[in-house]
């Protein structure tokens, strides 16, 4: 994990703010700030940002659950098994050349502890279960669903990893458009009974005319859609119709 | 990875925030796709971004610009250019197009506007991603004007105790709402980062705690 090298450690307290989690405290009585290990996610940023006097940052992963946060945590840790950088996928960021959704089809990318207030591995399966009872199609190219043990029916990780906390971490699947109604109400249980947060995107085809089907699905439901949104413009090549 | 998602705050506010972002989907192996990113800084660049970023290298104000420009892997390459205008963003689009690179092109921002520019330049949306904000245990959110800065961060690596920690620099006059802004754009190692609108909402938040 990242460390701060207490001999060289003068308790200035300059990286203290830096730390998205607030992992970094200062020891009063030793005058000296440390990591707390169980806050850390390995995102990286201290290491990486903080211009420390006496170079005492020390950016050490050590251990399978250490590499697992960094994984999910670290924009700059490529995934082993999506092979990009980051929490996810490529998702509908080249759904012009991969086709990845159709027409007709919705994806969810759920972004569970973000922003800012993290999530663990337990809650995180209490997600897919949930989910899976809508009969959702994931997205097996998604790192969370690689670390899964017994499949994505039983939707259980190893022991090891159930407390451990992630900075975030997206869940992805698509259902067909007349399943949308079905997984928003499984949402709305899970938003009620969570102890966490998530941002929750929706991804659909753009219609020749310019129309998003799944708006009005969502407007029905009485759901506010952000003005802000992701276009995939249609530049790539061989394009998807 | 959705990364350029979720940002929060008053429309006029969102409307000077585009992030172009293109990709090259490791479904296609495209040949020379450096050469092809090289093109793509070379048109991110001309357009004057106020941030840019790569995601071998990082981003312009934490590495090295030339190397952002110039360093690339064999395949899977993503970069980002931010933009505060609409015309920049179009011209962008105008000269990617022309560049007939392959490359998916993702525009986030006010969509509405996005197709406006879209209908403009002979293109046609091919897919969405829409925010429908944030769900569950909203009272555990940093307060709603940090998140607007922090949340430019989809990654979530800028930390909302340096904001308040620059917000009282600057109240101090110990540093411009300038500096302040890119020491935030650090933290945002991809580049996504729109470090004019976050000068313009630290200038707020040091208005409205004065």
């Amino acid at each position: 994990m990242v460390l701060i090298d207490q001999g060289r450690c003068i308790g200035c307290g300059i990286c203290i703010p830096y730390c998205p989690r607030n992992a970094i405290k200062l020891d009063p009585n030793l005058k000296k700030a440390y990591i707390v290990a169980e806050e850390c996610v390995e995102c990286g940023t201290c290491a990486r940002v903080v211009m420390c006097p006496r170079d005492a940052i020390v950016g050490v992963v050590e251990g399978y659950v250490r590499e697992v946060r960094a994984h999910f945590s670290d924009p700059y840790t490529l995934h082993p098994s999506t092979g990009i950088p980051g929490r996810g996928t490529e998702e509908m960021k080249t759904n012009d050349v991969t086709g990845r959704f159709k027409r007709g089809e919705v994806g969810f990318a759920i972004d569970i502890g973000r922003p800012l207030v993290g999530v663990t591995f337990a809650e995180i399966s209490r997600f897919i279960k949930v989910l899976n009872t809508v009969g959702v199609m994931w997205e097996k190219a998604n790192p969370i669903l690689y670390l899964l043990k017994g499949g994505l029916e039983m939707g259980e990780f190893p022991e090891e990893l159930n407390n451990v906390k992630l900075h975030s971490a997206v869940l992805e699947f698509k259902v067909p458009i007349a399943k949308v109604r079905d997984v928003i109400e499984k949402l709305k249980y899970l938003a009620e009974t969570t102890d966490t947060v998530f941002s929750l995107g929706i991804i659909s085809r753009v219609d020749d005319d310019f129309t998003i089907p799944v708006i009005e699905v969502l407007r029905e439901l009485g759901l506010e859609v952000s003005p802000w949104a992701k276009t995939n413009v249609g530049l790539g090549r061989p394009l998807v119709e | 990875m959705t990364h350029t998602h979720h940002r929060v705050g008053p429309i006029e506010s969102l409307k000077k925030d585009y992030v172009v972002l293109v990709m090259a989907s490791r479904d296609v192996k495209y040949e020379n796709e450096g050469e092809r990113f090289k093109k793509v800084m070379e048109v991110l660049a001309k357009h004057m971004p106020v941030n840019l970023g790569n995601m071998v290298v990082g981003n312009k104000y934490w590495r090295d610009e030339e190397e952002i420009m110039m360093r690339f892997r064999e395949y899977g390459n993503i970069v980002h250019g931010v933009y505060i205008d609409q015309e920049q963003v179009k011209q962008v689009l105008k000269d990617l197009k022309a560049a007939e690179l392959g490359l998916s092109v993702v525009v986030t921002g006010v969509y509405e506007d996005v197709f406006k520019m879209l209908k403009e330049l002979g293109l046609k949306p091919h897919t969405v991603n829409l925010s429908l904000g944030v769900w569950g245990r909203k009272e555990r959110l940093p307060p709603e004007e940090v998140l607007e800065i922090t949340t430019m961060c989809g990654h979530c690596m800028v930390s909302p105790a340096l904001v308040m920690k620059l917000v009282s620099e600057i109240r101090k006059g110990r540093l411009s709402p300038a500096s302040a802004a890119v020491e935030l754009a650090k933290e945002c190692v991809c580049g996504v980062f729109n470090v004019k609108r976050a000068e313009d909402l630290l200038r707020r938040i040091v208005r409205s705690k004065a």
